[in-house]
């Protein structure tokens, strides 16, 4: 008939069964030759059940062994097959084993005495802070200058400068640090994202006069291009966060991200400029604009993460890790 | 080949109840959102919103869950009437939060992106929400349990998920005074915005 060697172990990884389709012992699969129908054993699945069965190809159906013996580590844990002993199905027929997992993580219902669903969060992402003290320190430093410095002066340039001029401001910076997300996107091997930067780039450097209009964002495919980091590609070969630190002014980072931080500084035109003139100095007053142009987001965001929590400097950790977490990409040699 | 179109019924008639489910959810987020933007438009200050918004809230977000899993391990060590407080202190220190957010006259944009099933029971909300100028990725998280009414159970903006971080917070507070320690933090956070 068909070879169900190569589709149906595809299918196992797949197919799930559900309660709703397990009131018969007779299952169809989908193949690539059409629906077949195919034998189970290993046991009944039983009705009204919430718990998922998995279903396993016997790779001897295609070619049967001498004498069929059963599984020693799996006949405790495996209901009792049917009345029938199990014997080798000709090669047309394949088998299929009933395996049953743990659902992933079964939950009571709210309200419920037992509550199965107080470790959810038990794996939420965190890192080492082992100079907790000092981070402290410098935590409440940033806080003060956030407060009594930095959100005077953005709501003062908010007031001065209408929003197109903030929001043009903005463009022009951040299309010079196109060489940036460039340079990272190659280093992570991402060449879709490096050939969209790029295209952005021309785009917004022509059309856009010189960035100050983001004419890229009327193009879907590259109005949503993620943007990138050193601390990311870092991520990518498999560095890890290191311990978490509070830089004075700057803010939260980890080890990683500050390598990754000084990375993006000296990937910035801005820093190149510096260095032509020989001046590097120079660097700060060309990027003040543009700290003080994106200060009121910053702060926005700043403020989301520890206005109304319980403490601050926990919420901001906890919130930055998190932020970095989404936007990490998995390392090159994939976990088991 | 005459059985093919049963069979394609069959599976369709299996998933339909997870696609169903799936809509059911993204319909009542829907709907609450459109109704927390209305009273939010017609609310001068971020109290009044607070007051009118309490009553909504507590119909559409599971503050139960919430506590509980923003807590941990550490609620089997609640009694009670301890539980019943912390949901409570709980529960206006979310409302208000959320109320203090709203700038009047700034209202958000939401686009529905996608709707997931990881498991029977839950649904993630994919949004793009666009809040004054700036785009944020909200998921939302909805619960449903036997049956239940849809209830949103955490709130994910750029990756930051509320819960997991009020859990990394009222987690140490638990370890370093056990539930008298997290309901005097909350009173404490509280009392620290009270106008």
């Amino acid at each position: 008939m068909i070879p169900l060697k190569k589709t149906i172990p595809a299918l196992a990884a797949a197919l799930v069964l559900t309660p709703l389709a397990s009131a018969q012992s007779r299952i169809m699969v989908y193949t690539t030759e059409g629906f077949e129908p195919v034998e189970i054993r290993g046991g009944k699945l039983p009705k009204n059940s919430d718990e998922t069965f998995y279903l396993a190809t016997q790779e001897q159906t295609q070619k049967p062994k001498k004498a069929p013996k059963p599984p020693k580590e799996k006949k405790s844990r495996e209901p009792k097959p049917p009345k029938a002993k199990p014997t080798p199905k000709p090669a047309t027929t394949p088998t299929i084993q009933i395996t049953k997992k743990a659902a992933p993580q079964p939950k009571a219902p709210a309200g419920d005495e037992e509550f199965d669903d107080l470790d959810e969060y038990g794996n939420i992402p965190t890192v080492a802070d082992p100079i907790e003290p000092v981070n402290r320190g410098f935590f409440w430093l940033n806080h003060q200058l956030y407060n009594y410095i930095a959100r005077p002066v953005s709501k003062a340039y908010t007031t001065i400068f209408p929003k197109p001029v903030r929001k043009a401001i903005g463009n022009v910076y951040n299309n010079a640090e196109y060489p940036v997300r460039l340079t990272n996107n190659l280093l992570q091997g991402d060449f879709k994202n490096a050939d969209l930067e790029t295209r952005k780039f021309l785009l917004n450097s022509t059309a856009g006069v010189g960035g100050i209009m983001k004419v890229s964002d009327r193009f879907p495919s590259l109005s949503n291009v993620p943007s990138t980091d050193t601390g990311q590609t870092l991520g990518k070969w498999g560095v890890p966060h290191g311990p978490y630190v509070v830089l004075p002014v700057v803010g939260p980072r980890t080890a990683r991200d500050t390598v990754g931080f000084a990375g993006d500084v000296a990937l910035n035109p801005v820093t190149w400029v510096g260095i032509a003139v020989g001046a590097p100095a120079i660097a700060l007053p060309i990027t003040t604009p543009n700290s003080v142009n994106t200060a009121h987001t910053r702060l926005e965001v700043y403020d989301a993460a520890t206005k109304d929590s319980i403490d601050p400097y926990l919420a901001a950790r906890s919130s930055y890790i998190q932020y970095r977490e989404k936007n990490k990409k998995p390392a090159k040699p994939a976990a088991p | 080949m005459k059985t093919l179109p049963l069979i394609v019924l069959a599976l369709a008639a299996a998933f339909q109840p997870a696609l169903a489910s799936t809509a059911e959810a993204e319909n009542f987020l829907k709907q609450s959102v459109d109704r927390v933007v209305a009273i939010a438009k017609a609310s001068p200050d971020s109290l009044t919103l607070e007051k009118k918004i309490t009553p909504v809230l507590l119909n559409v977000i599971s503050f139960d869950a919430m506590t509980r899993r923003a807590v941990g391990p550490g609620w089997r060590q609640f009694t009670a009437p301890e539980r019943e407080e912390a949901v409570r202190l709980f529960t206006k220190l979310i409302i208000r939060t959320y109320s203090n957010r709203f700038t009047p006259g700034e209202l958000p944009e939401i686009d529905y992106r996608s709707a997931t099933s990881p498991e029977p029971g839950r649904v993630e909300v994919n949004t793009t929400t666009t809040y004054k100028g700036s785009k944020y990725g909200v998921v939302y998280r909805l619960e449903s349990k036997e049956g239940a009414p849809w209830r949103i159970t955490d709130i994910v903006i750029e990756g930051v998920s509320m819960i997991a971080n009020y859990r990394t917070q009222l987690d140490t507070q638990f370890k370093s005074g056990g539930a008298a320690a997290v309901i005097s933090s909350l009173q404490k956070s509280l009392a620290a915005r009270n106008p």
